[in-house]
């Protein structure tokens, strides 16, 4: 038996319910199949989250909830803003019923988060243009959380290269959770979950299918550029699939490991082609790793990865 | 946006959009907000009351009670006698995600928040040490206090927490004692453990937990348990624990002695020390049972299971 820790995934449960379906704060509705005059109710929904979202009050617990099927387009970086804290929205529906927003027209698209708290359930992203540099930009965005979402391409060549990426500003992404969520891209632009560019706190990534095209040697996880700390990461049970050849870093990249990492790396599932120098993470991060297991070979089973101590 | 109200619930169930609902709370229930509410009100949900201690105030022993605690709630424990938990059966549920949970912050050596009920929960708040060495967050002498989701950090720097839980005075007053999935960051070096116990206890439990402590002597990180002083099924599991103890490192729980009765598990748990030699999951000799503890003292070294399996 193993016990699921959802400590940062951002919806406690209490008696198998989550407790993010107590609200207290206002509900709101969209769905891009009415056609109606739109109040954000049920039965008169707005059309866009963004809509959606404008009617949210700051601090107000405020939920969202996306019809099945609804769909919409994100062709620039202002289209949709996630600037109202506090706000939950959660897609309804079902494999492909299931909201998706498609984000298009330019490699700078993409959907900011500027305001704290925001967590995004249960939709499906899809990338429709070449190498759109990031699915969500945040700003000043703590404990931004996706679960249960899909990343996906609209088709050959076009791509998201970063899920999240955070600003330079330290800590202003602290309590960045990913979790639940798959995607799949064999396009050679594809990045990593997260371009972290500043010293980020409680950085989570739990029980994510991830499969990515060879873009050098980057990892799926996250980047760290030189001189920034991670700290209290916790990344478990993913499973992460990149064929890199030689020099494999699968879960994590630190530019320079002189910084002042903590956390742990456990119970992931790793696969690559590279047979001799393959990491889980930079060597000298101090992060903590258990129960890590990495394949190169078909047919063989994963190993224990990095080595055990003693 | 208006809301309807059904005071009385709809215990046989209620049709709505063709789908069957059924009211799963047997008790009250009442809603806290320190932004919008008042002492004098009714504790509904627009009328909520100011603080934690109003509503319990208002729940009836026994009556499986729930008391809401509205996002971005705020509220100060300056002593050991503003918040008392005195009625049984009361759940309490912060609302919110992040930065926007409710928060307690505890303002002097002696803020605490005592238990004295049976089968109380708190659930998804963020505790704050904001004075230096605050002794505990809990003082439970009644049974099955559950707490789960709550965030343990501090204010600063020398303001910290000792333990998070204290129990004395009476064996098995605080049996069913429950951590479960909150993160505890504490790098001061007073900071001693999850719980400090000093009496008798049936059914310990942490699960699912974060903890990463300063260094206090070779104090563990989850439990201290006085001597003379039985743990019975103490259930410690998939616990992530960091502690930087150089030498005698005891991770998880220390017993003063175990010339007692212990019984329970420890397993799937994760642990970091700096101890290359000596280090324990628990004192020797507490019969506690292990299974799949992997624990790890050095950089780029994965977890090798701690105890050495049996065979």
């Amino acid at each position: 038996m193993f016990y699921a820790p959802y400590v940062t995934v951002e919806e406690p449960f209490v008696k198998g319910a989550p407790i993010f379906d107590m609200i207290d704060g206002n509900v709101y509705w969209v769905d891009s199949a009415y056609g109606g005059n739109q109040r954000g109710t049920f039965s008169s929904p707005m059309t866009t989250i963004d809509g959606a979202v404008n009617l949210c009050s700051a601090g107000n617990n405020d939920h969202i909830f996306v019809k099945a099927g609804h769909a919409e387009s994100i062709s620039t970086a202002t289209a949709l803003n996630l600037d109202i804290a506090d706000v939950a929205i959660i897609g309804l529906g079902n494999g492909t019923d299931r909201p998706t927003v498609t984000l298009d027209t330019a490699n700078t698209t993409t959907i900011p988060v500027t305001a704290a708290n925001i967590l995004v359930k249960n939709i499906i992203f899809n990338a429709n243009f070449l190498n759109i540099a990031a699915l969500f930009s945040l700003t000043t965005a703590k404990h931004f959380a996706l679960v249960e979402c899909q990343f996906k391409p609209a088709g050959a060549s076009l791509n998201f290269v970063d899920i999240v990426d955070t600003n330079t500003t330290d800590n202003a992404a602290d309590g960045l959770a990913i979790a639940r969520c798959n995607w799949v891209d064999s396009a050679t632009g594809s990045g990593s979950l997260v371009d972290s560019d500043a010293d980020i706190d409680g950085l989570t990534a739990l029980d994510n299918y991830v499969n990515l095209g060879v873009n050098g040697v980057l990892s799926a996880v996250a980047e760290v550029p030189a001189g920034k700390d991670t700290t209290n990461i916790n990344v478990q049970r993913n499973t992460i699939t990149r064929l890199v050849t030689a020099s494999a870093v699968q879960v994590i990249t630190w530019a320079d490991t002189t910084t002042t990492n903590t956390g742990l790396c456990a119970d992931n599932e790793l696969r690559t082609l590279d047979t001799a120098g393959e990491l889980v993470t930079t060597a000298g991060s101090n992060v903590s790793f258990y129960n890590n297991k990495s394949s190169s070979v078909a047919g063989a089973g994963g190993y224990l990865l990095p080595a055990a101590d003693s | 946006m208006s809301i309807s109200s059904y005071p009385s619930g709809f215990r046989g169930g209620a049709l709505i959009k063709e789908t069957a609902l059924y009211d799963t709370i047997d008790g009250n229930v009442y809603w806290v907000d320190s932004g919008s509410g008042g002492a004098g009100n009714s504790g509904q949900f627009l009328s909520p009351v100011a603080t934690i201690d109003q509503a319990i105030n208002k729940c009836t022993n026994n009556n499986n009670d729930i008391i809401y605690i509205k996002a971005g709630h705020a509220e100060t424990i300056a002593d050991a006698t503003s918040l008392v938990a005195d009625i049984a059966g009361v759940t309490i549920i912060g609302l919110g995600r992040g930065t926007s949970r409710p928060t307690l912050t505890f303002s002097a050596a002696a803020s605490s928040i005592p238990v004295s009920a049976a089968n109380v929960t708190f659930q998804n708040f963020v505790m704050t040490a904001n004075f230096a060495d605050v002794a505990a967050a809990f003082t439970p002498t009644g049974k099955n206090l559950t707490v789960s989701d709550v965030v343990f950090n501090n204010g600063g720097t020398n303001l910290n927490w000792v333990n998070l839980a204290a129990v004395a005075t009476t064996d098995n007053n605080a049996d069913g004692l429950t951590f479960s999935r909150c993160h505890f960051f504490e790098i001061d070096t007073a900071v001693e453990a999850v719980a400090d116990i000093d009496v008798d206890i049936d059914g310990l439990t942490i699960e699912d937990c974060y903890v990463d402590l300063g260094i206090n002597g070779v104090l563990s990180s989850l439990v201290e348990v006085a001597a003379g002083k039985d743990t019975t099924n103490i259930d410690l599991r998939a616990n992530y624990v960091s502690r930087l103890v150089t030498a005698s490192a005891v991770q998880l729980i220390t017993w003063v002695d175990t010339t007692t009765t212990n019984t329970g598990i420890a397993a799937w748990n994760r642990s970091r020390t700096l101890d290359i030699a000596g280090e324990l999951l628990a004192t020797a000799g507490s019969n506690t049972h292990f299974a799949n503890n992997l624990s790890t003292s050095a950089i780029d070294k994965s977890g090798y299971s701690l105890p050495t399996a049996d065979s």
